[in-house]
């Protein structure tokens, strides 16, 4: 089992009024695939990826990913868990500014004190095809290139799971696609669980799975 | 033009954060600054109405010797047309023997005559003494100072002596409008009449002693015109520079001097937090116009002129330094009574107001500064171009940097301030340029260090410790600016910890072995031997009698040497230069030099011999030589009570003035003066504090006409004195601190969202929250280290300079103060980057990373 989400309740406090995102929400992945989540803007999809990577408590309910409670860890743990288990990809790349492409890329490997960490690097930004701008620092590249480094980054640990919020979102239709591309690939290649957000569809299908969030459910999408 | 105007309305409810920094960055110098300006302003008004007050007179003429009937008659003449009513004061020193309490002190003198005073007044525990009535002291009779009767246990009603006489003490002077300034003097004074002073039989030819007459002019001859009229007449009049007019407008020059000193220096210091501050600001500035890039770019493209664009930002400028200056107005208002009372203690008539004028200079001041710290960058502005809108990402544009020439208005006009606020070319030059020295070296090398820091990878180093130095090295405006910032205000307050410690050090009485312990004056010429004999017969080795002579400097090189009369406004050199050119001066001769003192310059003085040489040698101290402009070789005349004395300086001394031994400007070649009328100086060295006043004792009793100065009790005087007013300086020098962490602080937190930002993406990579904290505290405290060491060595380097290159001290670094401070100053800073940190960690990173 690699993922299970058992009766989550999700709800946000605005201003006087609550918001309830997930009244019981059930999902499970069973094995290693790629998987679609679709939703209209504002259905919540962002919140489940945040409850996923334990950025978020859950009201109620659990959420167990690789046979652990994400619940029950507390604050330091589940900065262990992250840094093991978790990969994340943002729609604004979001890399440090004042570290160049191959820092920010060996950053998850020094987090887990492995040795060889520039190695690594150096090796997965050949994987996305950035040898030649390794020292260059987030202001310089331009956007396919930083969601590249970005992707590098979230891989280069070898995360078992893979978290996307809008990948492609912030660039043009072909950079978008020759990035999801790569995204898929590596995910196939390191045998990654990949939760993919996009309101495209096209995107969606290139995924093993489809799922729709709509009124706090997540169903298979025809 | 109203267009700008409304979008620069629109875009400020945008700018509170902007807003908010700025004030915070700015107000507390600010407002020092005003508080400063407003004790300055506080204290020349309270002289200034004061004035006549404290010289009691509208002229008084006044020499370091005594009148004679017919002098004093032509006075009289000479100002025949405006005086209606005169009164003369002798002030010299003398020793006080107290029968019943067995003590004896140095006091001071004051005797007068009738109609004393003509001005002012005088509280006595019985009474007011002043025009309408009167001293009116029998014979025998004297009022004591407050200082005296703690001093020695004195009341109303007791006996002592003076010289040859004995005197009641009759009352005590509770307040004294003639010394406005408390705990300037040298010993405590006493009142007597004219008459019986000179019964005392104190006054022999060449005894130390000031002789005034003081004069009230008719009504309509009171005014600033006439005493300046008749003072210049005068001196052309009276060719004597031993004699020296005053008038009401230099007697509050005269009081105010050490405190002038001491508030110019406050206000050099508080002008150094004013450009740290602006330091701070134009980082902001720069900020803030930097992500106005894109905008700017927009407007352009819609048709706005470079010129508006300029007019908006400048527009920022001074609305956001009005908004600041307001509220350090508010803030000082705040501050002022708080001051007032504590100089209160000093100054009891002070009052600290804020007028108009002190204000409109302040906020003219601090509105230069800002537009020149942050035009550069605004005209950088006219590099946008609007093609910048085409790229992809149009944010990450920065501005070009401007030439560093561009700054050269504001260091310029720093310059004029400086020197404009020290009154003194030298003082200002010599602050502003070590000021832009120390920026120039610190930015270089700090530069230089961050380059390298910013390419440096340690291996097997913890990952976080790389990773804050690179942060640090990477944001290098901010750091930098904040480094410098820092940098500069502890360096200032390590220079001045070293430079008070040295003073310390100097004056302390640990040091008092290489001092004389008991500095003996007014010996008389037949004395001399009986007074050694009586001292060895205590036990005590007196140091050889050194010849005092009094005499007037009459030209230099055949050029008369005139009184000088105080120019409207003149730098403080001018001043010292003035005084010291009216006044009479003391010459000896000795055949071998103390210990303190040696020829820097010229040849030893040889023992004249006539007929052999063409003039007799004379050898000056260095400083006095400096100031007057005498140079080796020059041909000097004296007039020595008329008989006249020609010498040539052969060679220039450096004295240490501190050792308190019997030390002269001018020093005469053996040979010449051995027969002229003098008195002698004296002192015995290496011995208690209490037995010297066993010494004093005795000496009272026996030579009643001799002073003497117990060194140790007055450089006890003068230290407290000094700590008094080191107070001053200290909390001056924190305040720069204060200035250049809020400086840093706010730069720190202006970052914030790229801190909390960096923080999300850190979390997600699952890094935890006590290496964040390591992490985020860590960049912050490298800046502070690496200030530490660098100012450390800064300031002492400066220090050393100071002190033993400029002042001639000894350089005594103080450790355990410093290491206090650094403390303090880490305490400090860890407490902002934690309070900064708290917040960080509250962040969501949710909120920050996904859509
Ligand atoms: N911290 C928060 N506090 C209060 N309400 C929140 C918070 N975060 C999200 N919400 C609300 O929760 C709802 C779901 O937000 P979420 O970001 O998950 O939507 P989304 O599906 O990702 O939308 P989009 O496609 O636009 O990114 C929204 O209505 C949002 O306003
Ligand atoms: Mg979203």
């Amino acid at each position: 089992m690699i993922l299970e989400i058992l009766n989550v309740k999700k709800t946000y406090q605005q201003a006087a009024k609550q918001i309830e995102i997930f009244r019981e929400l059930n999902f499970s992945i069973k094995s290693e695939k790629n998987i679609a989540i679709l939703g209209r803007s504002g259905s919540g999809k962002s919140t489940l990826l945040s409850l996923l990577a334990g950025l978020d408590k859950v009201d109620a309910g659990s959420i167990y990913c690789f046979g652990t409670d994400l619940g029950r860890l507390n604050e330091s743990e589940l900065s262990a868990w992250r840094s093991k288990n978790l990969g994340v990809i943002f729609q604004q790349y979001h890399l440090i500014n004042s570290l160049n492409a191959l820092e920010n890329v060996m950053l998850p490997l020094e987090i887990l004190q492995q040795a060889n960490a520039r190695e690594k690097a150096l090796e997965m930004l050949d994987k996305v095809g950035l040898s030649e701008r390794i020292h260059h620092f987030p202001s310089q590249l331009s956007g396919g290139e930083a969601q590249r480094v970005a992707i590098a980054r979230a891989f280069v640990a070898e995360p078992k799971l893979l978290l996307a919020d809008e990948p492609s979102g912030n660039l043009d239709v072909e950079t978008g696609q020759k990035v999801m591309q790569l995204l898929l690939s590596l995910s196939q290649t390191k045998k990654t669980t990949l939760i993919l957000v996009t309101h495209d569809l096209e995107l969606a299908k290139k995924c093993a799975e489809v799922y729709e969030l709509k009124d706090g459910m997540l169903k298979l999408h025809q | 033009m109203k267009l700008v105007l409304k979008l620069f309305l629109k875009e400020l409810k945008n700018q509170k954060k902007l807003m908010a920094f700025f004030c915070f960055n700015i107000c507390l110098a600010l407002s020092t600054l005003l508080s400063l300006e407003s004790v300055k302003s506080g204290v020349e008004t309270l002289l200034y109405s004061k004035a006549k007050d404290l010289m009691g007179a509208d002229t008084a003429i006044r020499a370091r010797r005594k009148f004679e009937t017919d002098e004093i008659h032509k006075f009289h003449t000479f100002y025949k047309n405006e005086e209606i009513k005169s009164s003369e004061v002798i002030e010299t020193f003398s020793m006080i023997f107290a029968p019943k309490q067995e003590m004896s002190r140095l006091v001071e003198v004051k005797a007068v005559s009738s109609n004393y005073p003509l001005y002012g007044q005088i509280k006595l525990q019985n009474g007011v003494i002043d025009a309408a009535t009167p001293f009116a002291l029998k014979t025998s009779e004297i009022y004591i100072s407050q200082d005296l009767r703690n001093l020695m246990g004195l009341e109303k009603g007791d006996f002592c002596k003076i010289g040859k006489m004995n005197f009641a003490v009759v009352d005590v002077v509770v307040d004294d409008s003639s010394s406005s300034w408390r705990g300037l003097d040298l010993a405590p004074k006493l009142y007597m009449n004219l008459s019986d002073l000179h019964a005392t039989g104190l006054i022999t030819k060449g005894s130390t002693l000031s002789h005034s007459l003081l004069l009230q002019f008719k009504p309509e001859a009171q005014n600033e015109e006439v005493y300046k009229r008749r003072q210049a007449e005068f001196y052309k009049e009276f060719s004597d520079n031993t004699i020296n007019i005053t008038i009401p407008r230099d007697a509050s020059g005269q009081v105010s001097r050490v405190f002038d000193y001491l508030i110019d220096f406050l206000s050099l210091i508080s002008l150094l937090a004013l450009m740290l501050a602006v330091t701070g600001i134009s980082f902001l500035l720069r900020g803030f116009i930097n992500q106005k890039c894109k905008e700017v770019a927009v407007l352009k493209s819609l048709g706005f002129s470079n010129y508006q664009v300029r007019c908006y930002f400048i527009l920022y400028i001074l609305f956001l330094t009005l908004i600041s200056f307001v509220i350090s107005y508010g803030l000082s208002l705040f501050f002022l009574p708080l001051l007032q009372n504590y100089l209160m203690n000093y100054v009891p008539a002070i009052k600290l107001t804020l007028n108009f004028i002190v204000l409109s200079k302040i906020l003219f001041i601090v509105l230069a500064l800002n537009l020149m710290a942050n035009l550069p960058f605004v005209f950088q502005l006219q590099n946008v171009r609007e093609i910048i809108l085409l790229r992809e990402d149009g944010n990450t544009l920065s501005l070009p940097r401007p030439k560093l020439s561009s700054w050269l208005p504001l260091m310029f006009f720093f310059f004029l301030l400086c020197i404009w606020q020290a009154n003194s070319i030298k003082i200002g030059l010599v602050f502003a340029s070590s000021f832009l020295f120390c920026l120039i070296l610190l930015w270089g090398f700090f530069s230089k260090l961050l380059n390298l820091l910013a390419n440096l990878n340690v291996r097997n180093f913890f990952y976080i410790f790389n990773f804050a130095i690179k942060r640090m090295a990477r944001n290098k405006a901010s750091s930098l600016t904040s480094l410098v910032a820092l940098t500069i205000g502890l360096t200032l307050v390590v220079l001045i910890t070293q430079l008070k410690s040295s003073l310390y050090e100097e004056f302390s009485v640990d040091n008092s072995e290489k001092r004389a312990s008991l500095f003996i004056f007014d010996i008389q010429d037949e004395q001399l031997s009986f007074l050694d004999k009586h001292l060895t017969g205590m036990g005590h080795q007196m140091s050889p009698g050194a010849a005092l002579i009094r005499a007037r400097l009459l030209k230099i090189n055949q050029e008369d040497v005139e009184a000088a009369q105080a120019d409207d406004y003149e730098t403080r050199e001018a001043e010292a230069s003035r005084r010291i050119r009216n006044r009479g001066i003391n010459l000896s001769y000795r055949n071998e030099l103390d210990a303190s003192e040696e020829i820097i310059d010229g040849e030893i003085l040889v023992p004249y011999e006539e007929g052999k040489m063409p003039y007799p040698g004379l050898s000056l101290e260095e400083k006095y030589a400096q100031r007057m402009g005498i140079k080796l070789g020059d041909i000097l005349t004296f007039d020595i009570q008329g008989v006249e004395l020609i010498g040539e300086v052969k060679n220039f001394r450096k004295v240490k003035w501190t050792s308190f031994k019997p030390n002269f400007f001018i020093l005469v070649a053996p040979g010449v003066l051995e027969l002229a009328p003098k008195t002698f100086i004296a002192t015995l060295s290496q011995i208690s504090d209490d037995k010297i006043w066993q010494i004093q004792n005795e000496l009272a009793k026996n030579f009643p006409n001799i002073s003497s100065i117990h060194v140790n009790h007055l450089l006890k005087k003068i230290l407290s004195l000094f700590e008094q007013m080191s107070i001053g300086v200290t909390l001056m020098s924190f305040c720069c601190i204060l200035v250049s962490l809020c400086v840093i602080s706010s730069i720190f937190y202006y970052q914030m969202a790229e801190k909390k930002k960096d923080f999300s993406i850190l979390k997600v990579l699952g890094m935890g929250h006590t290496s964040l904290k390591i992490y985020f505290i860590l960049e912050y405290l490298l800046i502070v280290t690496f200030s530490s060491l660098f100012c450390l060595a800064l300031g002492n380097i400066m220090g050393y300079i100071f002190l033993n290159q400029i002042f001639d001290l000894a350089f005594n670094i103080e450790w355990s103060q410093l290491f206090i401070i650094l403390i303090v100053i880490y305490f400090f800073n860890f407490l902002i980057s934690f309070l900064g940190i708290i917040n960080i960690l509250r962040t969501k990173p949710r909120n920050y990373l996904l859509n």
